[in-house]
């Protein structure tokens, strides 16, 4: 009998350890495609890890297409599942199974760039682009696609509610803004915007633009934030913090969530943006996909700054946010055959006419290439190029550490119901002070 | 006799025990130790550069007032859904043993949820609590649904809290189930011919034989409440703004989003040491109670 207790409680014990062990060190992922084995007649297999999910089928036919090409033996997709390129590919570098390439977000890029990945400076297209990211003085990534965000509008709707032309240049300030949702909401529509209360898009991208809009560059948004720290700044009374603010106000006021900001739903909001049932949405490009499912007919769309209430000349209303959001490295642990031949791949989809047409007219993506001159067929991507080509889109900042969307985007979501700037600065100068050591 | 040597033990241990053994130092014991090694280290996630910090982690951890913040809600969170958890459990399977019409239906049904995967089940409820209610509650005036229940703090925790113990409480049950069913006969009839009312018999009588009971469905709830994640993951997802962020959520977020894998880790550590004592503790004071009949 004592015996069979002392077992029991050892037992107990032994599960709590399994279930904190399957919390805490996450024992053994085991990865089935991992078997990247070489084929004997000199040819290699490539692998790439973190596609877009948007664009699985597309790439999977590209690189079964690419394969024949280049007389390659495999070409292989991973996927993350559900965590996140970065633990996947930590996992995957511990494991010493990491695939040839990858394909990060530019905050990744930076985390493992520096100790993994292969210096591009050499390749012919790196003086085609202004989008690689460069660490130290070798060129990490090489730029897949560009994405840009700003407020969404659906040109249709607003012209059928107001009875006028809209063309989204004459809306050059929050002032411009607000009257035409008032003329929208005098036209029938309840409420003209939408908010989306995901983390990463208050967070990242809504927010962001109030450090990114110091100076419109990426090293004096860095500058700012160590400022805003040590205290040279004062954050909440900050100029370009406020003027963010009272456009997110006015997006607020006329939110058709303005009852239960946190209620909001993506696809939804998606469906609104396309029946018109909205007219505004600050997103991005990325965002098409879903509107794209709920489009009836011709329905014009476009991306347009987020205004504010400054002066006509500000760069703010003017120029959209947008950077080469994903960017592929090659992994120096990779074998020099697969590393060339990874190499050849990039450079076939920034130079070649197939890759070229691949990126652009199957994957629907804005390429971050001067010589691909092929028009893409989404109205938000189109908008966005345009903005590229006119000179209208400045560099998203892209340094700010994994948990500051969920921070700032939880700080936001609060901001969204109750609307208090003092402690939304607060909580943002916070974050900044406990994670300053993470940017440069 | 052979088994009566060491040697003979040994090898029949080893012969029954030994492929699961090989598979629980694999998977948990080793994992277990490298981790408490990383917790002295300074290891950001990526590279082999890993500097010994000694104890510099925990400390970071006992001034970290987030995590206890979150470990306390995660506290209450137990408490209340293992409460609420073996209440029902244990009514629904007193009601399911009492001979009613349909009661293998009724228990396959109540099981039913314990199959759905915590993910797919919380945006199920997401899907619940942020389309379905609101419109009800419009449409119908009850103020309580006019608002999505994942919008406000207090209202997201028991959304929560619902959720936990539509998910367990089935399961539960059932182990409830084999413990009334489990209590002989004959004890429960000599107890009504002694004059019992039912109440009595169910107090006195079925409640002491199925201690056992009570200890297995205590110890499941209270290690899995206290280590959800995928739910907490998918229902809410941390939110509205961080207010319901448990533990397990707090201590990945700190390893993968903030990239402090050693912090993250001792974080962990802390946690299964509360998770070990408090389960460790309540097994040990259920086996008191355990009566033979």
């Amino acid at each position: 009998m004592k015996n069979k207790k002392i077992l029991s409680v050892l037992l107990a014990a032994a599960m709590a350890a399994t279930l904190i062990a399957g919390c805490g060190s996450d024992g053994g992922k085991n990865d089935a495609s991992g078997d990247t084995g070489k084929k004997e007649n000199s040819n290699v297999t490539l692998s790439i890890v973190g596609i877009k999910t948007e664009i699985y089928d597309q790439w999977e036919a590209m690189q079964e297409e690419y394969s024949d090409i280049a007389g390659l033996s495999g070409f292989e997709m991973q996927v993350t599942g559900d965590e996140t390129i970065y633990s996947y590919m930590q996992k995957a570098y511990a494991a010493g199974n990491e695939p040839v390439m990858a394909m990060l977000d530019p905050t990744d890029v930076y985390s493992f760039g520096e100790e993994y990945a292969v210096d591009l400076s050499g390749e012919s297209w790196v003086k085609d682009t202004d989008w690689t990211i460069s660490i130290g003085d070798k060129v990490a990534s090489f730029p897949f696609c560009i994405e840009g965000r700003g407020i969404i509008y659906n040109k249709t709707a607003i012209e059928k509610t107001t009875g006028e032309d809209f063309d989204p240049s004459t809306i050059a300030s929050l002032s411009d803004f607000t009257a035409l949702c008032d003329k929208l909401v005098a036209g029938g529509m309840e409420a003209p915007v939408a908010i989306a209360q995901e983390d990463w898009s208050l967070g990242a991208h809504l927010f962001t633009l109030a450090y990114e809009q110091q100076d419109f560059t990426e090293a004096g948004t860095s500058a700012f934030i160590h400022e805003i720290v040590d205290g040279t700044v004062d954050f909440a009374s900050n100029e370009r913090y406020n003027s963010v603010m009272d456009t997110v106000d006015a997006l607020r006021k006329y939110n058709i969530y303005a009852n239960d900001p946190l209620s909001a739903d993506y696809d939804l909001i998606a469906s609104y943006m396309a029946d018109g049932t909205v007219a505004f949405w600050f997103n991005g490009n990325w965002a098409w996909p879903n509107i794209s499912e709920y489009v009836d007919g011709d329905t014009e769309f476009g991306i347009m700054p987020l205004v504010q209430n400054t002066s006509a000349d500000d760069k703010a209303n003017k120029m959209i946010s947008g950077t080469a959001t994903k960017q592929i490295i090659i992994n120096n642990t990779a074998s020099e055959e697969e590393q060339q031949a990874a190499k050849d791949f990039l450079t076939w989809l920034a130079t070649d006419d197939e890759g070229k047409s691949f990126l652009v007219e199957e994957a629907n993506l804005v390429s971050a290439f001067n010589n691909n001159t092929l028009e893409n067929s989404d109205p938000l991507s189109v908008s966005v190029k345009q903005h590229v080509s006119d000179g209208t889109m400045y560099p998203t900042w892209n340094r700010a550490p994994g948990d500051h969307l969920t921070v700032v985007g939880g700080a936001m979501q609060k901001y969204l119901t109750d609307g208090n700037r003092d402690a939304l600065a607060a909580s943002v100068v916070d974050y900044w002070t406990e994670n300053i050591d993470k940017i440069d | 006799m052979e088994e009566k040597t060491f040697l003979g033990k040994t090898k029949h241990f080893l012969m029954f025990a030994g492929p699961a053994m090989v598979g629980f130092i694999a998977v948990v014991i080793i994992p277990f130790i490298y981790g408490l090694y990383l917790t002295f280290t300074d290891w950001g996630g990526i590279g082999n550069q890993k500097n010994l910090v000694g104890f510099a982690n925990y400390i970071t951890v006992f001034k970290d007032g987030d995590f206890w913040k979150s470990l306390l809600l995660t506290l209450g969170y137990v408490i209340i859904s293992v409460i609420l958890i073996n209440l029902v459990a244990f009514i629904l399977a007193y009601l399911l043993t009492s001979g009613m019409k349909a009661q293998n239906f009724f228990r396959a049904g109540f099981f039913t949820p314990n199959l759905i995967g915590g993910i797919v089940l919380g945006f199920i409820w997401q899907f619940v609590f942020t389309r379905t209610l609101p419109v009800i509650g419009q449409s119908l005036g009850i103020p309580l649904f006019e608002k999505s229940w994942l919008s406000d703090p207090t209202t997201a925790f028991w959304a929560f809290v619902i959720v936990t113990v539509w998910q367990y409480s089935g399961y539960m049950m059932l182990i409830y189930v084999a413990g009334f069913v489990g209590v002989p006969k004959d004890l429960t009839e000599a107890a009504s011919i002694d004059g019992c009312t039912g109440f009595q018999v169910t107090r006195y009588v079925t409640i002491p034989l199925m201690v056992p009971s009570f200890v297995i469905c205590l110890f499941l709830s209270l290690t899995r409440t206290f280590m959800v994640y995928d739910l907490n993951l998918s229902l809410t997802n941390g939110g509205p703004y961080e207010s319901t962020k448990m533990s397990a959520m707090y201590v990945y977020q700190m390893a993968f989003n903030s990239q402090r894998y050693g912090v993250g880790q001792a974080e962990a550590i802390i946690l299964f040491i509360v998770v070990a004592v408090v389960a460790l503790t309540q097994t040990y004071l259920g086996k008191r109670m355990e009566v033979d009949a």
